[in-house]
């Protein structure tokens, strides 16, 4: 009998517990609804804000120039190559123009940005002897990618390490061109392969 | 009779239990909760390129 009570007891607090229980999360399920998105019914419409996050991202999807094996013609001071967009020439000299297109550099991200491009060696250092160039010169393939920046478009400059081209290189027109120029004299004591790597560095526009 | 009810009462807590179990598995997988990767904006970027040339000695001559 005494143990009759105790269940009778236990029950009732089991059935007090279980109906909290229910309340309580019938009351939390309804507040976590509030706060969850991607809720979808054929009564209800839901709103999903996004922010696309900034993203600067260049790619330079011709990434080299390869003149290959020559020499200065017999007699000359030196001789001149250079690549002009999708064409390139030789001068004075016999190497071949068939790997040697300018760079052409994409802006893949989805902002403007601004660019900035960096030789890694000086025309003494990569070619030496007596006055010997190297040269880039960059310029729009699509019209109106790149506006703005210290250097001039469609400009032979030497190649140095830091030159500012854009401050606004485009997203919709994106594309450039760098060509390249080198003189090589014909005292030129890099003699054998050389190579030289441009670096493109873009960020925020400005 | 007393025993009676205390095995209603169980049962009813049971039932209790059970019910807000479903209420919050339902309300849970009614939701679709997507699973949303916030990548960080990349403010800066680089790429290069190679400009190579092989030079040999003039045979000849130089003026």
């Amino acid at each position: 009998m005494k143990s009759n009570g105790f269940l009778m007891v236990l029950a009732v607090v089991a059935v007090v517990v279980a109906l909290a229980n229910v309340s309580f999360t019938s009351m939390k399920m309804a507040e976590v609804n509030q706060k969850i998105t991607g809720f979808a019914s054929s009564s209800e419409t839901g709103k999903v804000n996004i922010t696309i996050a900034t993203s600067v991202s260049i790619n330079m999807s011709r990434s080299n120039i390869t003149w290959g094996n020559g020499t200065i013609d017999v007699g000359q001071q030196n001789s001149t190559l250079y690549t002009s967009q999708e064409n390139a020439a030789v001068v004075r000299g016999n190497w071949q123009t068939t790997n040697a297109k300018a760079f052409i550099l994409d802006n893949v991200g989805n902002v403007n940005c601004s660019l900035i491009l960096s030789g890694g060696k000086s025309a003494y250092a990569f070619i030496g002897g007596t006055n010997p160039q190297y040269q880039w010169n960059v310029t729009n393939k699509d019209d109106g990618s790149c506006a703005g920046g210290g250097a001039l478009l469609s400009t032979w400059y030497d190649v140095n390490s830091s030159a500012k081209f854009c401050t606004q290189f485009g997203i919709v027109a994106n594309s450039l061109y760098i060509d390249i120029l080198l003189t090589v004299p014909n005292d030129a004591n890099k003699t054998g392969e050389q190579t030289d790597t441009i670096t493109a560095s873009a960020s925020t526009a400005g | 009779m007393k025993e009676n009810l205390i095995v209603i009462l169980l049962i009813v807590a049971i039932l209790l239990s059970v019910v807000s179990i479903a209420v919050t598995f339902v309300s849970l997988n009614l939701k679709q909760v997507p699973d949303v990767t916030i990548s960080q904006g990349k403010l800066d970027d680089s790429s290069q390129g190679k400009v190579s040339i092989i030079i040999n000695t003039p045979s000849g001559g130089s003026g």
